[in-house]
């Protein structure tokens, strides 16, 4: 709680602009909270510690302690770095004009639906009129593009039940508590054996890149350059390789506007709840 | 029985008693209470972890429930397994249950409603390793047991030596006292000081001694008074004996005492028995001229030293007897006539040889004595005193301070006297 307290303090002293610090420039940095704020501290701040090696300007690490704090904070641009999901990207650039830098080239990120394993369900229409689980409202692919995609392509009528995480999710459909849930393959994967073996996947969302880290207009192009170098170069190494793949960022590539752009098409907004 | 054993045997029943009564009415009832004391706390135990989870079951954050589950099973080592069942009796947490699903040793299960409204939005069931409860419950009533047991022997040691010092010992103190109160001692220590009913026994007892001393002081001076008394009775008895049987102013026997052995020895000379006896019969001469010439004090003194120098002529057992004025008479136990003659021939050469002295003036007595044998046809007393008062005469006719023996003429005299 005192270090929740420090960080908020901290966040109301920041300035929009960058600031010095014995001469040099910092830059603000906010990752989206997946984890809680110990984790991402333990996974970023040794990231942002190598790439500082590399950099004539520091890096400094803003936490959010929830999901629509870190919305409210890029909405007005105070990061100057952020790493974030994909539809934050979209809602970032249109208000801010935040541009993709960096994002993780091994894999696409999807949503998938499972069923208990014993069910009778097969294919999403089984799902009518059924209570299905999401972690929370707005998570990406678990959630809101998952309801994009039953109610926009399947036409689904369901009754959603928020159970806050994924892993609730995977134990409501384990346990017959929903008939459905939707998740992401990843957690998925991160389950204990007993849950993945109740669960049967029935149906995976459209694919789309995984979390950019993006970077506020601001920030001069040099700079932003200097870091998307730095972060490729620290990539490079079997060290940063590691730390990077506790974001998760497998393989860093260079991302544009251009790899998001599809997903203005799927129309997330309609169903993104304010919370 | 005495009182100390009769005592102890109460005390040994009465701790018998009390536990008895402990060891089946209230042992068990702690027990009982203490199992219910562990039951009760892993029932708020439960009642807690219900309650802990509400919010998230409520949200349908099931992970999060488990994590708690999971965290409140790991924090209580008491509880073998935890489970979350839903309304419709699926079970919720764990999501599978080991395969050894059986306790082999005490357990005890407890359910409980999660939500406070009914029905409950799940049901929490715990089963508690009741092992170390009913351990420590075993412990503490084996502690309680000997707890009391150890207070119970030290209130029936303190009771014992209460009941010793207050009651058996101030009574031991009494019964030693009137012991020796029967032997006559008065002295003996009695527990006067002490103010229960024990003391005021003995003060009691302490004033009925001291009243018995009294009587017991004043009687020994009245039997004091009457031994003296009786000790100058019988003085006085023995003086009025001896007084009865002796001349007063000579000391030897008077003449009722002589007659007396004489008549003693004459029973014995007739008796089968037989045995010699002879009388001396003896008259002073001249001893008128002393009383005459110097008064009866001198005549008294010539008398008493007189009476001396004959004693010393006789034996000791011999009977010398005044019979009255200037008359003395002995009787010679053992002794032939032949004897009797020469020892008055002694007495009178004795008596002879005597002088007295009176007002610058010599005197000089003589002894005339008649010798009579007491024979067996002596027929009484009074003939043989005869007989030898007779001889005596016959030796003042003959010429004073000789010994006349009673010849056969006497005798017969002395019958015709009598006669």
């Amino acid at each position: 709680m005192k270090y929740i307290l420090i960080l908020l303090m901290s966040l109301i002293a920041l300035p929009v602009s960058a600031q010095y610090e014995d001469g040099q420039k910092v830059y603000t940095i906010g990752v989206v909270p997946q984890f809680e704020q110990r984790k991402l501290f333990d996974i970023w701040q040794p990231i942002l510690t190598a790439l500082e090696h590399e950099l004539d300007f520091k890096l400094q690490l803003v936490g959010s302690p929830k999901i629509p704090m870190f919305e409210k904070k890029y909405l007005a641009g105070q990061y100057d770095f952020a790493y974030m999901n994909p539809y934050h990207l979209l809602k970032a650039h249109q208000t801010q004009g935040y541009v993709p830098l960096i994002r993780d080239g091994s894999r696409q990120l999807k949503g998938i639906l499972v069923v208990n394993k014993d069910s009778p369900y097969q294919t999403v229409a089984d799902l009518d009129k059924q209570i299905l689980a999401f972690p929370a409202p707005n998570a990406l692919g678990a959630s809101l593009l998952m309801r994009a995609d039953l109610m926009s392509l399947f036409q689904l009528e369901y009754f959603p039940r928020y159970v806050q995480t994924h892993s609730s999710v995977y134990l409501n459909v384990a346990l017959g508590q929903a008939a459905a849930g939707g998740g992401v393959l990843s957690t998925l994967k991160q389950q204990p054996p007993e849950v993945r073996e109740r669960l049967r996947v029935i149906y995976e969302t459209r694919g789309m890149k995984p979390h950019p880290l993006s970077v506020h207009p601001r920030v001069p192009e040099e700079d932003r350059e200097a870091f998307r170098q730095a972060w490729l170069k620290l990539a490079g190494t079997r060290a940063g390789s590691r730390l990077m793949a506790l974001i998760p960022m497998g393989q860093p590539a260079v991302a544009t506007m251009d790899d998001y752009r599809p997903m203005l098409d799927w129309n997330l907004e309609e169903y993104y709840i304010v919370e | 029985m005495g009182l100390r054993p009769k005592f102890s045997l109460l005390l040994l029943v009465l701790a018998c008693f009390f536990m008895g009564y402990i060891h089946i009415q209230v042992i068990p009832a702690v027990g009982e209470r203490t199992v219910q004391v562990e039951e009760d706390a892993h029932r708020g135990h439960l009642k807690l972890a219900a309650e802990a989870i509400i919010p998230h079951l409520l949200e349908g954050d099931l992970a999060r429930v488990y994590e708690l589950l999971d965290a409140i099973q790991y924090d209580s080592p008491g509880w073998l397994q935890v489970e979350l069942y839903s309304p419709d009796g699926r079970r919720l947490y764990p999501l599978g249950l080991p395969d050894d699903y059986s306790f082999s040793y005490d357990i005890m299960v407890l359910e409980g409603p999660v939500g406070f409204l009914q029905p409950p939005i799940a049901t929490l069931k715990v089963t508690v390793d009741m092992t170390a409860s009913y351990a420590m419950a075993d412990e503490l009533e084996s502690s309680l047991l000997m707890a009391l047991a150890i207070l119970l022997l030290l209130l029936l040691l303190f009771v014992w030596f209460e009941v010793e010092l207050m009651i058996r010992r101030p009574l031991g103190m009494m019964l030693i006292a009137a012991r020796k109160l029967v032997k006559g001692s008065f002295h003996a220590p009695l527990p006067v000081h002490r103010g229960d009913e024990i003391g005021e026994l003995a003060r009691a007892f302490a004033d009925m001694r001291a009243s018995m001393e009294r009587h017991h002081i004043d009687l020994a001076g009245e039997l004091e008074v009457q031994r003296k008394q009786t000790e100058q009775l019988q003085l006085a008895k023995q003086k009025a004996e001896f007084d009865a049987m002796h001349d007063a102013l000579t000391g030897l026997l008077n003449r009722r005492e002589l007659e007396r052995r004489v008549s003693i020895a004459l029973d014995h000379v007739q008796s089968s028995q037989g045995g010699q006896y002879a009388l001396l019969f003896i008259d002073l001469d001249h001893f008128k001229a002393v009383n005459d010439t110097c008064g009866h004090p001198a005549g008294d003194e010539l008398l008493c030293e007189v009476t001396q120098v004959m004693r010393r002529c006789i034996r000791e057992q011999d009977v010398f007897a005044r019979m009255g004025g200037d008359e003395f008479a002995i009787l010679l136990a053992g002794c032939e006539l032949g004897s009797a003659v020469r020892i008055a021939n002694d007495i009178c050469r004795a008596v002879q040889r005597y002088r007295f002295t009176c007002q610058e003036q010599n005197f000089r007595v003589g002894a005339s004595i008649g010798v009579t044998k007491l024979r067996p046809m002596s027929d009484s007393l009074e003939q043989v005193i005869a007989e030898a008062d007779a001889a005596c005469y016959n030796a003042k006719r003959m010429g004073r301070s000789r010994v006349e023996v009673a010849t056969v003429e006497e005798v017969r005299q002395a019958v015709a006297e009598e006669v």
